[in-house]
């Protein structure tokens, strides 16, 4: 059985129609690597999987591991294992890291029929990945997001993750607004989700990611669709052409 | 998804503290008039001194007429049609045979000390929380007072203020009325006319308070006002922290609660009153609750002198209540941290007033307020910077949360700067709870709930911290009880 | 609210040649007679507002009260610093002349799309619109006062799609006149999708000549129609003894845009109202504001800003400097109405305080009974940065010139917002020169 499933699928915003009719298919141990320019409709597809409100799907199905994902609460899809990394993670002063942390990840185990994580342990994971993701301590009793700059976002996504072990996680646009540096410690974040047991999906705009993150499939979504499939190779490819040249020839 | 009906359906749970105790009390008939303030000055066996200091405020308060800017709508009151002093007969008659002689807690009625279990304050020494003291008020008398001779030992007094009166009558007519004046505002000459009683705490130098003091008001006859007054003096050095939470029963008229609260703060002294209300706030139809018109002022009178007010106020069908400091003494730093949360038909106009006199004064406001229902919820305060208050400071952050469109959210600062060398920051948001900050959170596994909470919670971060500990953990819950079924 | 330091209020009696006024006043206003008698009436019975009426706790009009009965304005006397025609700094405007309240000759040639019409000439209809902001209480006493009294005015007519580029200028030049008050009353229409500038300036020529007091209380009404937009300005310069109440009710329709600049440096006693109601979605409002109290004057502003439909929003900025005994009060209020979701508003009130015995007070307010808004507010009084000077003497600078670049700095960006370069520099020297 696959993680992800996804057949035929249509969503639209309001009257707007976005995605046309979408097929993705991630196992589990498969990094996907889905590519397109602006518009094309990769957030939306990130927003639709999550299950944010606002966007009404039209047709089609999304099967996450053998549930259907689409008539899950959005709480409900985190518990079962699907993480989705936010392109511009919102800021919510006030309330601590460490409390976003270990409430997301009772819950998770609540979810699965296990007991809370005594603190002690918690605390020693979490510092844990405070440290291999660079940061300082301090970050755990800031409000999530709070002030923090683009970078420490992103890395704030890719803790979150790691923490909380997911079976499948969406990533979106996380290279986005990083630095060399820290494009290098999220990359290694996420080579160590990898595992047989785990799938990945990156949606980025540029190959950058993918030299550090090896993809083991390429996709290319334009207006809504995806045209074209491939290995790594596509993406280098389009590194090199540029998406204009692929959607003419994918036209 | 309905974020907003499963909101709602949070903010919606049901008052715990409403229950009677049915205890065989005097109460004196409705009216009020001159015989009425003898009556009651008279139950207390008060001298001479204090029966004028009361019948000067009552014929000043007939001159008066109620405050009419406050951003608050109810009927009329009828001051003829309350009843103005209500007790216990067990502790009424022993405040006439004997009101200089303190309680025991073996002369306490024991359906007392069972409704303060109740309400979660026990009251015998070995049960209550450790390192707190507590006076507790049962409509118009104390009924006992805590930890006393531990206090004593280091010459901190803490007793009810009719005690003080026969105990320690010159502190009282040094200090009555220095602060708030009897005729300071219609509610403060009401109550400095009909008081009945209340806590009087006294500092002496040097000494910084080995516990924490606490009050624990409550009202319980029915048709009756609750008139307290509370006098804490710190003097030299002292330091104390003082809590104040309060609860009533579930009645379907409105209750009139009009207290006066005086805090003097002399040079290095330091006062922290903390407040956690939870008058009965009426029900979900705005009918019945606690009008809480109540005057707290605190004068940093000495130099390098403290005042921080904190409150979380949670219940009353009606807040009109502004606690405020007067910064007289040069150096001297007040404190206002404030979490005001309405719902339903609740009615909230509060703030505070920082009155920078002295040289280099400082004042922080920090005011977070949350409405949801049909509840209304005001801001008010005031800053002022005298001409001699030279390199005055003020801080002032007032946030606004909303939470469903039939409530309303105001602020109504007033700041007035006569010095040059001041320097005043004023800074306002109002929003509601960002869909983007729940849906981050949902999709972290986090029910909407439970989102909310901790988004409030977040949000009223800043005020909570100056709470006391056991404090905070109270106030923290009573959010969410108080904004059940209002949040999803 | 209670004020914590007793506050002395004795109550503005209507002064005896204001009584005198109101009791022949049907010859004299041009509102409708019902709406006139009432005005009068109201007047009468409430007197002058005080600081007992909350939007008056920090204005005291006793000034208007003690006024001589009679102007005694001294023409002969020769002007401290030579006038300074407006027009200089304004290319092109169509320049209409009201000395005390009479419109002056109307200028000819007025391009299509601007029509004016004097009250006394305008239909019944058009008078009704000019006066339809009635005084709802005391706090409008003033309202109730012009429209008792009011005697002089036009309807300004913008054409729907007309584009009027060059300003239309009111000059306000109220100098010889027999009487010590005079209240004028301004209805202002913009047509769909028309575009104007309007500058009204107090007096135009910037003598500092020591004028003798006299009173002037304005009513103006405007209202846009859907995509339209209005730039307002009010120049209130020189003349130190004047005393100018104001009042402005704006309507916005849809997609409309207003703009206010309001820059007062004169006056002995000014207050400057604004009320902006934003009644349909799309329209927005910007109300910049500058004012600079020195000697012993008194500037008061006072906006609301009323969101009574969704989808609107509303920027608001003003700065008060205040030096020697100066006074500047500054209070805003922005209501969103039930209802009215997707507003954005944003307040500031930004004020320097120069002296020890100036004194300025300023209340922003939000007023909020919708829930998916986005509205704030900020306020500070502070002095120059003593940093800021220190820094500019190091680069030999004098304090004092120093302090004149910071004062300006200060204001700049409300006067930077004028469409005018002359203006501009003209404004910024005048500034330079009162810090």
């Amino acid at each position: 059985m696959s993680l992800l499933e996804i057949k035929n699928l249509h969503a639209n915003i309001g009257d707007k129609v976005i995605l046309r009719g979408i097929n993705l298919t991630v196992n589990a141990g498969e990094i996907h690597a889905i590519m397109g320019p602006n518009g094309s409709g990769k957030s939306t597809l990130c927003q639709v999987l999550g299950g944010r409100d606002g966007f009404e799907v039209t047709e089609g199905s999304v099967q996450f591991d053998g549930m259907n994902l689409l008539e899950m609460a959005t709480e409900d899809r985190a518990n079962a294992g699907l993480l989705l990394g936010f392109q511009h993670p919102v800021e919510i002063p006030g309330v601590k890291n460490i409390y976003l942390l270990k409430e997301s990840l009772n819950a998770q185990r609540k979810a699965r029929g296990l007991g809370e994580l005594d603190t002690f342990a918690f605390m020693k994971q979490v510092r844990e990945l405070v440290k291999s993701m660079q940061m300082d301590d301090a970050f755990l009793h800031r409000g999530v997001n709070a002030g923090f700059s683009g970078g420490e976002k992103k890395r704030n996504e890719i803790l979150q993750m790691l923490l909380l072990q997911p079976k499948l996680a969406l990533l979106d646009e996380t290279d986005s607004g990083l630095d060399i540096d820290a494009l290098k410690i999220v990359s290694e974040g996420i080579n160590r989700l990898r595992g047989t047991d785990r799938g990945i999906v990156l949606v980025t705009h540029y190959q950058r990611l993918l030299s550090y993150v090896e993809p083991d499939f390429v996709h290319i979504l334009y207006k809504g669709q995806i045209i074209k499939s491939g290995d790594k190779s596509l993406a280098l490819q389009l590194e090199a052409e540029g998406y204009e040249d692929i959607l003419k020839a994918a036209s | 998804m309905s974020e907003q009906h499963e909101i709602e359906a949070l903010v919606s749970r049901d008052y715990q503290y409403g229950f009677v105790t049915d205890i065989e009390q005097e109460i004196i008939p409705p009216g009020l008039n001159e015989d009425v303030v003898r009556l009651i000055s008279a139950k207390k066996n008060e001298p001479e001194f204090l029966l004028q200091w009361r019948l000067d405020a009552y014929r000043h308060w007939l001159t008066m007429t109620p405050p009419t800017w406050a951003h608050v709508h109810y009927p009329p009151i009828d001051y003829q049609a309350l009843s103005y002093y209500a007790a216990p007969k067990s502790a009424s008659e022993q405040a006439e045979i004997d009101a200089n002689r303190p309680k025991s807690l073996d002369e306490v009625d024991p359906k007392l000390l069972e409704m303060y279990e109740k309400l979660g304050i026990p009251l015998h020494e070995r049960a209550a929380l450790a390192g707190v003291a507590v006076d507790a008020v049962f409509d118009s008398v104390s009924v006992t007072t805590t930890f006393r001779e531990k206090l004593a030992e280091v010459g901190v007094i803490f007793c009810s203020f009719s005690e003080a009166v026969h105990s320690h009558p010159e502190l009282i007519k040094q200090y009555l009325g220095s602060v708030v004046p009897p005729g300071d505002n219609y509610y403060a000459a009401l109550n400095s006319a009909v008081f009945s009683d209340g806590s009087f705490v006294f500092i002496p130098k040097g000494v910084r308070c080995p516990m924490e003091l606490s009050t624990y008001f409550r009202i319980n006859a029915l048709n009756t006002g609750q008139f307290e007054r509370t006098l804490i003096v710190a003097e030299e050095g002292a330091h104390v922290s003082y809590l104040e939470g309060c609860t009533a029963p579930q009645r379907d008229e409105n209750q009139l609660h009009a207290a006066v609260v005086e805090l003097v703060a002399l040079d290095d002294a330091t006062i922290k009153y903390s407040t956690v209300q939870n008058w009965y706030p009426g029900d979900e139809f705005g009918k019945g609750g606690i009008y809480n018109f109540v005057t707290k002022r605190g004068d940093a009178r000495g130099n390098r002198s403290k005042i921080t007010w904190t409150q979380v106020e949670a219940g009353s069908a009606i807040t009109w209540k502004y606690p405020s400091c007067i910064l007289r003494g040069d150096d001297s730093v007040g404190e206002f941290y404030s979490v005001a949360v309405s719902n339903n038909y609740q009615q909230v106009d509060s703030g505070t007033k920082m009155i920078h006199l002295g040289k280099r004064t400082r004042s922080t406001i920090v005011s977070k307020s949350i409405s949801a229902g049909r509840s209304q919820n005001a801001y008010r305060g005031l800053v002022h910077i005298a001409k001699g208050a030279d390199d005055a400071r003020n801080y002032t952050q007032c946030d606004a949360l909303l939470i469903g469109d039939r409530n309303g959210a105001h602020t109504f600062p007033y700041i007035e700067s006569k010095n040059s060398s001041a320097q005043i920051e004023h800074e306002a948001t109002t929003t509601k709870v960002s869909d983007d900050q729940i849906f981050y959170l949902k999709s972290r596994g986090i029910t909407e709930e439970n989102a909310t909470n901790m988004i409030v919670n977040g949000f009223c971060k800043e005020v909570f911290n100056e709470l006391p500990m056991e404090f905070a953990v109270e106030a923290q819950a009573l959010l969410a009880v108080s904004l059940e079924g209002s949040v999803g | 609210m209670s004020a914590a330091l007793p506050r002395a209020i004795e109550p503005v009696e209507l002064p005896e040649w204001l009584r005198a006024a109101l009791s022949q006043p049907v010859t004299a206003s041009l509102a409708p007679t019902g709406v006139q008698t009432l005005a009068c009436e109201q007047i009468l019975s409430w007197g002058l507002p005080t600081a007992r009426d909350e939007e008056w706790r920090w204005t005291n009009l006793r000034p208007i009260a003690r006024l001589s009965a009679t102007s005694t304005i001294d023409n002969t006397a020769s002007p401290k610093t030579p006038a300074t025609d407006l027009t200089a700094f304004v290319p092109n405007a169509w320049v209409i002349r009201c000395n005390g309240g009479q419109l002056q000759p109307l200028p000819q040639n007025l391009p299509a799309g601007i029509t004016i019409t004097p009250l006394t000439e305008a239909s019944e209809a058009d008078c009704a619109a000019a006066f339809a902001p009635r005084a709802q209480g005391r706090n409008d006493a003033l309202v109730a006062l012009n429209t008792a009294l009011a005697g002089d005015g036009f309807v300004l007519d913008i054409a729907a799609h007309a584009d009027i580029q060059a300003p239309i200028l009111i000059d306000w030049h109220d100098t010889p006149h027999e009487a010590n008050h005079s209240h004028t009353r301004l209805l202002i229409r913009l047509g769909a999708h028309s575009k104007a500038t309007l500058i009204e300036a107090t007096p135009s020529s910037c003598s500092n000549t020591p004028l003798s007091t006299y009173w002037r209380n304005a009513v103006s009404v405007i209202e846009q129609g859907a995509n339209s937009q209005l730039n307002h300005i009010n120049l209130g310069l020189g003349d130190y003894q004047r005393l100018l109440t104001d009042r402005s009710f704006v309507h916005l329709e849809r997609d409309a845009r207003y703009r206010s600049i309001h820059i007062q440096l004169g006056g002995q006693l000014t207050r400057h109202e604004i009320d902006v109601n934003i009644s349909a979605p799309g329209a927005h409002c910007d109300l910049l504001g500058l004012m600079m109290p020195r000697g012993k004057q008194v500037m008061d502003t006072h906006t609301r800003i009323t969101h009574g439909a969704p989808h609107t929003t509303s920027n608001e900025h003003y700065l008060i400097i205040a030096d020697d005994a100066g006074r500047g009060i500054f209070k805003g209020r922005i209501l969103v109405a039930q209802d009215a979701q997707k507003i954005e508003a944003y307040q500031n009130s930004r004020n320097l305080l120069l002296s020890n015995t100036a004194e300025i007070d300023t209340k922003p307010e939000l007023e909020i009974y919708a829930d998916d808004v986005k509205c704030s507010h900020g306020a500070t009084i502070g002095r120059l940065d003593d940093e800021a000077i220190y820094y500019l003497q190091s680069r030999g600078i004098s304090a004092a010139n120093a302090r004149k670049l910071l004062v300006t700095g200060f204001a700049q960006e409300i006067i930077d917002a004028l469409p005018y370069p002359e203006l501009i520099a003209h404004l910024s020297e005048l500034i330079g020169a009162g810090a």
